[in-house]
């Protein structure tokens, strides 16, 4: 089907609710996504693979110890760590702009691309992004909770560019959509419905018999033997 | 709890919450599509969100995803904005910047082992002015060329002995060929310019001031503000300079010409025009996805 019109401008404080209008819309307006939907090529499947050499550098990290309570208040209040003085960016746009310079660069997509593939899910990239660039001191924290959906959406636009099967969460990727299971028992009983409906004996006549089910030898044989089959034990017989 | 620790457990929350949000997103669209799988669904919200974010420049970005005809679409229903004076002017660099990222991206999958040889080649031939991506894939699935003339092509592009964008003094290896685009010839004089005006981390300058003749070196962090104006100048050339002048990264607001056309969508929402700087907003009738274009850097070879 052919666009009938041009979409109609969305606007909303929410990624996935201006995408979802977006999408929406363009689909009312006649737009195809038979060309997402009939894409049938492999993808590659993150898989998280367990190596002692990143078990031994976890290790190593944790049995660093971590920062004696109150540690902050002891440093030099004239060097101020990067976070604790006003941030590059205040504005989270250009912060957003800033974190995608960083990440749409070939080292940085190679890296959450073999990230990806090994099982890492898009929240904890994005964490790790965003984190580090807190620390780094571009923007508050306030900023870096803001600009986690579009990061994330980012994140997943290139894995989808790349044709990788990501997880979004820790292991979503095995889970089971619980509304394609819903689906698939309704679907089933449906089915069984119309298998009890079609053996229902009131609605059952001879006509509708399929022919060939025994074959013509076993029918004989029936036919044959037919006066000597009992009949039911409850049926009134001859008195 | 220590503050860190709180951080981390408020962004495990977000992000929790997004997750769910997301896969809100993807029963919202099934309910409108039925009978496909949620798997693309969830790519058609991928490709539609890219969009939105980065506010049409992913068309170049993601050349495989925004190729599609959702993607199109919604590129498209930003056209009104380019329509706008002053900011149709304007919006070539951040075509650019998104081609660029998108070369950055598809070198990156290639590097990686994901992406195919001859999708590559289909992109080295468009790079260099040939046929278009989408057109040569055409072609492939029509089966009116095959993918190794499609890859012989596009090697002999790269050797130089090619046909079409042979001129340029750039000869990347095989194999990196679409970074092409990341490339710009400076003259020596030009190259000095840059070298002497401070604007570049002294790293960077210094490899500037000894490089001779023309700059053969990967562009360098496209978001990057440095040497912005020197770049509109002397890379994009007179016509496509900034008619504003160069003021700091970000600092501009558009004017309450430009404002008027998005007062409606604002209100529609109930978005005080105000806040529109203030708030993170998303969609194609948001001040971001018109902000962008203006202000969006240039891709600099340094």
């Amino acid at each position: 089907m052919a666009q009938k019109r041009l979409l109609k401008p969305t606007l909303s404080t929410n990624l996935t609710e201006a995408t979802v209008q977006t999408i929406t819309d363009a689909l009312d307006a006649g737009v195809s996504i038979d060309d997402i939907i009939n894409d049938d090529t492999p993808k590659f499947r993150g898989q998280k693979e367990l190596s002692e050499e990143a078990l031994n550098e976890l290790v190593s990290l944790k049995s660093k110890g971590s920062a004696i309570p109150g540690q902050s208040l002891t440093t030099d209040p004239e060097a101020p760590y990067p976070w604790e003085q006003p941030p590059k960016f205040a504005n989270p746009r250009e912060a957003l702009q800033d974190i995608l310079a960083s990440i749409l660069t070939p080292d940085a997509v190679e890296h959450i691309l073999a990230s990806l593939l090994k099982g890492t899910s898009v929240s904890d990239l994005a964490m790790v992004i965003l984190y580090s660039k807190y620390l780094e001191g571009s923007f508050n924290v306030d900023s870096m909770l803001l600009l986690a959906e579009p990061l994330m959406y980012m994140i997943m636009a290139i894995a989808e560019e790349a044709n990788i099967a990501y997880n979004i969460e820790d292991g979503d990727l095995d889970e089971e959509d619980p509304e394609e299971i819903e689906g698939k028992i309704k679907e089933l009983n449906t089915a069984f419905e119309s298998i009890k409906q079609g053996v229902n004996p009131q609605t059952m006549t001879k006509d509708k018999l399929q022919t060939g089910a025994l074959p013509q030898n076993l029918l004989d044989k029936i036919k044959e033997k037919g006066p000597e089959i009992r009949e039911s034990l409850l049926s009134k017989g001859d008195e | 709890m220590g503050f860190f620790k709180s951080i981390k457990k408020a962004f495990k929350k977000i992000t929790k919450g997004v997750s769910k949000v997301i896969k809100k997103g993807v029963k919202a669209v099934k309910k409108v599509v039925k009978k496909i799988s949620s798997s693309k669904i969830l790519r058609t919200l991928a490709i539609a969100a890219a969009v939105v974010v980065t506010g049409g420049a992913a068309l170049g970005a993601f050349p495989g995803l925004a190729s599609t005809q959702i993607g199109s679409a919604i590129v498209n229903a930003g056209t009104w904005v380019s329509n706008l004076p002053v900011v149709g002017t304007l919006t070539k660099p951040f075509q650019a910047m998104g081609s660029f990222a998108g070369e950055t991206l598809y070198s990156a999958g290639a590097r990686a082992g994901l992406i195919k040889d001859v999708d590559m080649a289909a992109k080295t031939i468009a790079n260099a002015g040939g046929q278009t991506f989408t057109a040569t894939k055409a072609a492939l699935e029509a089966g009116t060329i095959t993918s190794e003339t499609v890859i012989s092509q596009a090697n002999a592009l790269v050797s130089g002995t090619g046909s079409i964008g042979t001129t340029g003094t750039l000869a990347p290896k095989t194999g990196q060929f679409i970074e092409r685009k990341g490339y710009e010839t400076l003259t020596k004089e030009q190259l000095a310019e840059i070298g002497s005006k401070e604007l570049l981390p002294s790293s960077i300058a210094k490899t500037v001031g000894s490089a001779a003749g023309s700059l053969v070196a990967p562009a360098v962090g496209f978001g990057k503000e440095i040497a912005k104006g020197y770049a509109m100048g002397k890379i994009l050339g007179p016509d496509e300079q900034d008619p504003r002048g160069s003021a700091g990264f970000g600092a501009e607001e558009e004017r309450q010409s430009q404002m008027d056309a998005l007062q409606v969508a604002y209100n529609n929402t109930g978005i005080d025009i105000g806040d529109a700087y203030a708030n993170m907003s998303f969609g194609t009738g948001d001040v971001g996805y018109l902000s962008n274009i203006p202000k969006g850097p240039d891709p600099l070879a340094i």
